[in-house]
C-alpha cells in the first residue's frame, strides 16, 4: 500500500474521489465548454440583435447590447413581415408546404423499404438487373440522340424488359441480396444533386412540372430517402420478431401489422428521422435554385436573394433568418432527446 | 379441431431440421412436443402456425389441407416464450387485438376480453401497460389474448420457461385446468419433461429432427422405445449398463440377472429405473458395486453406486446410511427392466 | 373453416397483397430511386457528351464526344477545375516522390501479403491512382500556382472534416464528464444545425465584416480595419471554412457524445481499478468503443461535405475570382453561363472523386475500425 500524501499541488491535480474531476481539470473543461457555448451562441445572438438594429445603428460600427448601446427597433420586422406582406409569405409557405410534405413522403416510403430489407428476404438476379440497365440506357439513347419520342421508346423498352425476364430471367443463378439492395439505396446519397439536377430540370420541363410544389416535394424524397433506409432500418431490426409473428397468427396482413405495430414500436427512430429529413428539406438550397424559379421560390432561394437585390441590408436579411430558423428550433426542442439516440443506432450499426 | 402432420419436412439450406415428421392430433387434445433444443420441436410448431414454409408433406386442420395458406386464415393461436405482448397496447388492447382484426363489433369484443381476463384473473389489470405487470401476469395476458376468440388449436412454444420455479408449477396447474376446460387441441413445445409428464395426454419425443415416439406419458416412462427416449425422460435418468445375454441371464462381469425365457444374443445394453432397484447386502445381491455418494433429498436418498467403471442411481429410504467406497449390492426386479440393442438403440422386446 | 373458402373478391386483393408483401413494400422507394437517381444519371452521362442549348420551347443538342471533358481537362477551363499550374521546383518533385514511393509501397505490400484478392487488387488500382493524380494536382497548384475549384473542394472535405472531427471529438470528451449543466450545452451545441447554410453564410458575412461586425474595435487595434478578407484567396476560403465547420461541429458532436456515453460502464470501471488514468482510458477502452461510429460519422461528412455550395456562393460568390469555388458551385455557373454540357461534366468529375474517395475510405477505416468489436 501506498497511498501518497494529499499536498496541496497533489490536491489540485488529483480528483476528490472516484466521481469528482480534479479541480484543476474542472476549470479547464468548464473553460473550454463555455468557450465553445459563446462561439455557438455569439453568432446568434448577433443575428437576433441585428434584426432589431435600424440601418444607422448598423453602419456606425458595433453595438452589442439592446436598450444600453443601442435602443432596439422593429422597423426590420414591420418592413418584412407587413409592407413586404405577402413576397415573404409567399415563399416562406412554399417552404412550408414542401418541406413537410417532402418529410411525409420520404419517412413512409423509406420506412417501408426500410421494413422490407430487415424483414423479407429479397432474391434479384444480376442478369435481370443487368438487361434492366442495358434496355435503361439503351432508351436513353435512342431518345437524346435518334430523337425518338419518350412515349413510344418507354413502353418498348418495359416490355421488352417483361419479355426478357419471362424467357431468360430463369436461367440466371447469381442473385443480389438484401445487403446488396440496401447498399445500393445507401449509395445513391454519395451522389451529388448536381449530377442530376440537369436531367431532373429537363424532365420537369418536358411535363410542365418546372418550378411547382410536386417538383420540389419529388426530387426532395428522393434525394433524402437513402438516409431514412439507413436510419429506420435498425429501429425496425430492433423489434422483437414475435411480435410481428404473434400478430400475424391473430390475422393480421402485413400491411397491418406494418401501420398497428412496426410503426407505433419505431415512434423515437420515426422521430428522429423526421426531424433530421425536415431541417434538410426546409434548408435544401442547391436543387431549389435550379428547380424553383419564381412561383416555388423556398425560404433559403428568398434569403440567398437578398444579396443581390438590395446590398447587404442586414436588418432585413437577419428578420429573415431569425423567422427561418424559429420553426425548426422549436420542432427540434420538442424532439431533441430522440435524435441524438436515432442517430446513433444508425451510426453503430452502420 | 384435428390436426395433422403428414410426412413433412422442413430444410434450411443442406440443414434438414424436421425429417419426416407424422403427427395425428385428436380433436381435444393436449399433444407435448419435447426434446432438448435444436431438435426441431419448435420448427415443427411454426410449421403448423404457418410461419415457416413447409419443404415437403402436409398439414392439415380439421380435414383442411392448410400448407400453403397465410397464418391469418388458419385460425390458431400461438403463446410465445417471450410472450410477445405489444408494448404500446394496454392489457384490454393486447386481448382484444385478434377480435379487432377480425372486424368483432366493440360491444362483443369488450365482453369477450372481459371474459377471457376473467378465465386468468387479470379483470383488475385490463387498463395497465405490458411493462407496468410482473412476469406471471405478462404471461397470463398472453394467454387470455390466445383464448379470446375460439381458435381451431392452441400452439405453445415454452410458455413458461421464463417464469420462476414456483410460478411455473402454479401457471402448469392453472393451464391444464383451462384446456380441459375449453377443450381446444393444444401442441406445446417444451425442453422440460416433468412440464411435459404433467400437462400432456401424450408426448412426443424428438431428437435432431426425428420423432422418436409418441405415447401417453405413462407409456414413455414405462416402455420407452429406444435408448433415447429412456435416457431423456425420468428424473434421476435410467439406469443403462452393457452386457451380454446367455441362457436367460443378462450378465456383466459384476453379477447377473436372470430375465427368463430369451433368446442368447451378443451385447445388449439393460436399462432399469432407479426406483425398481434395491440395495442389498453384497454377497446376496444380483450385481456388486460400490458407494460413490449419497444425497439425501428429504423424501428419499439417492445412492450413486459405481459399478465396472459405470454409474448406477438408485433410490433408497431416506434414513439409509452408506459409507463411501464401501461394497453394495443391487437386486432389481426383472420384469421391469428394459433391453435395448446395441446397435440401434431400439427395444428389443421379449 | 368457412372462411377459407368464403373469401370474396376484396379478401383476394388483399391477400395478393399480403402474399406479394416484399414487391409491394419496397417498389415505391426503387421507382423513386430510379427516376430520380438511376436514370438522370444515365441521362446526365449523355449530357456530358453533348452541347445542350435551351431553345424556344424545349433544347436542342448536339453530340461532341469527349469536348467537354477535353475543355476542362486541356483546354479553356483547365484553370477552372484544375488550376494553374507552376513550374515544379526541387522540393516538389521531391514531394511528390515521397507520396508516389509511400504509395508504391503499401499497393506491393499488399500484393505480397497473403489474402490478396482480384477485387481488392482493382480497388487499391484506382484508389491509389487516383491519389497519386490528385497529390500531383495539389503540388503543381499549391505551390505557386492557383488552385482550380477541384483543389478548392478537397479543401473544403479534407480540412473541414478533420477539423470538425477533433473538435467534435473534444467537445464529446468534455462533454461526457460528470459535470453541471450537461444538458444545457448539448442543447445549445445542437443548435447550429438547425440554422439555414444560407443564413450561416449572411451571418458570418456579418461577423467578419472589419467595420461593422462586432470585432470592428479589434480589427481597428490589430491595425487590419481596412484588410479585406474577401480579397484574399487564403482568408476567403478559411472564412467559407469556418462557417462550415460551425454548421458541422454540432452534428459530429451529438453523435460521438451519444457512443461515448453508450459505452458499456463495467469496462470502464474495471480500467480504474486496473489504474488507468483519463487519457489511458480514452486510449484504450473509449476510442476502440466508439472508433466504428466515428468511422461512420465521418463517412457521412465526407459525402456530404463533397456537395458544399450555399457557403461559398454566398458569402463570396465564389469569389475572389474563383479562389472559394466548389466543384459543384463551378457546375452552378457553367449551367448559368449555358454550357450545360460542361456543367454535367464537372458534376461527373465530382461524382468520380467523391465516390472514390468515399468507397476508399470506407473499405479502409469500416474493417480496420470493426475489428475489435466483440
Amino acid at each position: 500500500m501506498n497511498i501518497p500524501e494529499r499536498t496541496l499541488l497533489r490536491r489540485l491535480f488529483l480528483p476528490y474521489d472516484i466521481t469528482s474531476m480534479a479541480p484543476a481539470t474542472k476549470v479547464l473543461v468548464y473553460t473550454l465548454l463555455v468557450l465553445w457555448l459563446l462561439v455557438v451562441l455569439f453568432p446568434l445572438y448577433w443575428l437576433f440583435i441585428t434584426s432589431f438594429k435600424l440601418p444607422i445603428q448598423v453602419n456606425d460600427g458595433p453595438d452589442f447590447i439592446p436598450f444600453i448601446d443601442f435602443e432596439p427597433s422593429m422597423h426590420a420586422w414591420h418592413y418584412i413581415l407587413f409592407e413586404l406582406g405577402n413576397d415573404t409569405l409567399r415563399p416562406y409557405i412554399n417552404s412550408v408546404i414542401v418541406a413537410f410534405c417532402a418529410t411525409v413522403f420520404c419517412v413512409l416510403i423509406g420506412s417501408f423499404a426500410a421494413y422490407a430489407l430487415v424483414r423479407i428476404q429479397y432474391r434479384v438476379k444480376i442478369g435481370n438487373v443487368l438487361a434492366f440497365l442495358a434496355l435503361l440506357g439503351l432508351t436513353v439513347f435512342t431518345v437524346t440522340s435518334l430523337g425518338a419520342p419518350l412515349f413510344a421508346a418507354a413502353p418498348v423498352a418495359i416490355i421488352l424488359f417483361v419479355f426478357f425476364v419471362a424467357a431468360v430471367g430463369r436461367y440466371f443463378r447469381r442473385a443480389l441480396g438484401n445487403d446488396d439492395i440496401l447498399f445500393w439505396i445507401i449509395s445513391n446519397r454519395i451522389l451529388p444533386p448536381v449530377v442530376v439536377v440537369l436531367p431532373v430540370y429537363l424532365m420537369f420541363q418536358r411535363i410542365g412540372l418546372l418550378d411547382t410544389h410536386i417538383a420540389l416535394i419529388a426530387t426532395y424524397t428522393a434525394v433524402n430517402l437513402p438516409i431514412v433506409v439507413w436510419l429506420m432500418r435498425d429501429f425496425f431490426a430492433g423489434i422483437p420478431l414475435d411480435l410481428e409473428e404473434s400478430a400475424q397468427i391473430d390475422g393480421a396482413s402485413r400491411l397491418r401489422i406494418f401501420f398497428t405495430i412496426v410503426l407505433p414500436l419505431a415512434r423515437p427512430g420515426l422521430a428522429a428521422t423526421s426531424l433530421l429529413i425536415l431541417i434538410l428539406a426546409w434548408n435544401e438550397y442547391l436543387l431549389a435554385l435550379f428547380i424553383s424559379t419564381a412561383d416555388a421560390q423556398t425560404m433559403p432561394m428568398l434569403v440567398a436573394a437578398q444579396n443581390a437585390t438590395r446590398g447587404p441590408q442586414w436588418w432585413y436579411m437577419s428578420v429573415l433568418i431569425v423567422i427561418m430558423i424559429a420553426p425548426i428550433v422549436l420542432t427540434a426542442f420538442l424532439l431533441q432527446r430522440h435524435i441524438a439516440r436515432g442517430l446513433l443506432v444508425g451510426a453503430i450499426k452502420g | 379441431m384435428r390436426v395433422r402432420m403428414i410426412d413433412v419436412r422442413k430444410s434450411f439450406g443442406q440443414n434438414e431440421v424436421v425429417k419426416n415428421l407424422s403427427l395425428d392430433i385428436a380433436d381435444g387434445e393436449f399433444l407435448v412436443l419435447l426434446g432438448e433444443s435444436g431438435c426441431g420441436k419448435t420448427t415443427a410448431l411454426r410449421m403448423v402456425a404457418g410461419l415457416e414454409t413447409v419443404s415437403g408433406g402436409t398439414i392439415e386442420i380439421g380435414d383442411q389441407d392448410v400448407t400453403n395458406v397465410l397464418p391469418k386464415y388458419r385460425n390458431v393461436a400461438m403463446v410465445f416464450q417471450s410472450y410477445a405482448l405489444y408494448p404500446h397496447m394496454t392489457v384490454a388492447k393486447n386481448i382484444g387485438y385478434p377480435l379487432k382484426l377480425r372486424g368483432t363489433p366493440a360491444a362483443e369484443l369488450d365482453a369477450a376480453v372481459r371474459a377471457a381476463a376473467e378465465k386468468v384473473h387479470l379483470e383488475d389489470l385490463l387498463h395497465r401497460y405490458p411493462r407496468q405487470l410482473s412476469g406471471g401476469q405478462r404471461q397470463r395476458v398472453a394467454l387470455a389474448r390466445a383464448m379470446v376468440r375460439t381458435p381451431s388449436a392452441f400452439l405453445m412454444d415454452e410458455p413458461l420457461s421464463n417464469l420462476d420455479a414456483k410460478l411455473r408449477i402454479a401457471m402448469r396447474v392453472e393451464l391444464k385446468r383451462l384446456q380441459s376446460e375449453l377443450g381446444v387441441t393444444t401442441i406445446y413445445v417444451t425442453h422440460d419433461q416433468v412440464e411435459a409428464m404433467t400437462l400432456a395426454h401424450r408426448v412426443a419425443v424428438m431428437d435432431e429432427g426425428v420423432l422418436q415416439q409418441v405415447a401417453p406419458p405413462k407409456e414413455i416412462y414405462d416402455d420407452p422405445a429406444n435408448l433415447f427416449v429412456a435416457r431423456f425422460i425420468g428424473a434421476p435418468a435410467m439406469n443403462i449398463v452393457k452386457g451380454t445375454v446367455e441362457d436367460g441371464t443378462f450378465a456383466v462381469p459384476d453379477g447377473a440377472v436372470s430375465l427368463g425365457s430369451i433368446a442368447a444374443r451378443g451385447d445388449v445394453y439393460l436399462g432399469f429405473r432407479p426406483e425398481d432397484a434395491t440395495l442389498a447386502p453384497a454377497d446376496e445381491a444380483m450385481l456388486r458395486a460400490r458407494i460413490y455418494s449419497t444425497e439425501m433429498t428429504g423424501n428419499e436418498t439417492i445412492v450413486t453406486c459405481e459399478m465396472n467403471g459405470e454409474q448406477v442411481v438408485v433410490r433408497a429410504d431416506k434414513d439409509y446410511e452408506g459409507t463411501l467406497d464401501a461394497a453394495v449390492g443391487i437386486d432389481l426386479d426383472p420384469g421391469k427392466a428394459r433391453l435395448f440393442d446395441c446397435d440401434n438403440g431400439r427395444r428389443i422386446r421379449r | 373453416m368457412a372462411y377459407l373458402e368464403a373469401r370474396d373478391r376484396r379478401d383476394r386483393v388483399a391477400e395478393w397483397v399480403d402474399r406479394n408483401a416484399g414487391k409491394v413494400f419496397i417498389l415505391p422507394a426503387v421507382l423513386t430511386l430510379l427516376a430520380f437517381s438511376l436514370f438522370p444519371l444515365l441521362v446526365s452521362a449523355y449530357l456530358t457528351l453533348t452541347k445542350l442549348k435551351f431553345a424556344a420551347g424545349g433544347f436542342t443538342l448536339r453530340y461532341v464526344e469527349w469536348l467537354n471533358f477535353k475543355k476542362l481537362i486541356f483546354g479553356s477551363q483547365q484553370y477552372h477545375l484544375l488550376g494553374t499550374f507552376d513550374v515544379f521546383g526541387i522540393v516538389d518533385w521531391l514531394i511528390l516522390g515521397a507520396i508516389f514511393a509511400l504509395l508504391l509501397f503499401f499497393f506491393v505490400r499488399y500484393l505480397i501479403r497473403p489474402g490478396t484478392t482480384v477485387v481488392g487488387v482493382v480497388g487499391r488500382s484506382v484508389a491509389f491512382v487516383v491519389a497519386g493524380a490528385l497529390a500531383l494536382l495539389l503540388v503543381a497548384t499549391l505551390g505557386g500556382g492557383f488552385p482550380g475549384s477541384l483543389v478548392v473542394t478537397l479543401f473544403y472535405v479534407f480540412a473541414g472534416v478533420s477539423v470538425q472531427f477533433a473538435l467534435a471529438l473534444g467537445l464529446a470528451v468534455l462533454c461526457a464528464q460528470n459535470i453541471y449543466g450537461r444538458n444545457l450545452f448539448r442543447v445549445v451545441f445542437f443548435l447550429p444545425i438547425m440554422v439555414t447554410p444560407v443564413g450561416i453564410a449572411y451571418m458570418f458575412r456579418m461577423l467578419a465584416d472589419t467595420h461593422k461586425g462586432p470585432f470592428a474595435d479589434i480589427w481597428t487595434w490589430l491595425g487590419l480595419a481596412d484588410f479585406s478578407w474577401a480579397a484574399d484567396p487564403w482568408t476567403a476560403r478559411i472564412v467559407v471554412l469556418i462557417g462550415d465547420t460551425w454548421q458541422w461541429t454540432p452534428f459530429m458532436f451529438i453523435v460521438l457524445l451519444a457512443a461515448i456515453e453508450n459505452q458499456p460502464r463495467d469496462q470502464l470501471e474495471a480500467a480504474r481499478i486496473d489504474g488507468a488514468g483519463g487519457w489511458q482510458i480514452f486510449r484504450d477502452i473509449t476510442w476502440p468503443a466508439i472508433a466504428p461510429v466515428a468511422a461512420t460519422i465521418v463517412l457521412i461528412r465526407l459525402i456530404e461535405a463533397y456537395k458544399i455550395i450555399d457557403l461559398p456562393n454566398v458569402l463570396t460568390s465564389g469569389g475572389p475570382g474563383i479562389a472559394t469555388e466548389s466543384l459543384t458551385l463551378h457546375a452552378f455557373v457553367a449551367w448559368r453561363t449555358q454550357d450545360l454540357g460542361g456543367s454535367a461534366a464537372v458534376g461527373y468529375m465530382l461524382l468520380f472523386v467523391a465516390t472514390v474517395t468515399c468507397l476508399s475510405f470506407f473499405n479502409f477505416a469500416g474493417r480496420r475500425t470493426r475489428r475489435t468489436e466483440l
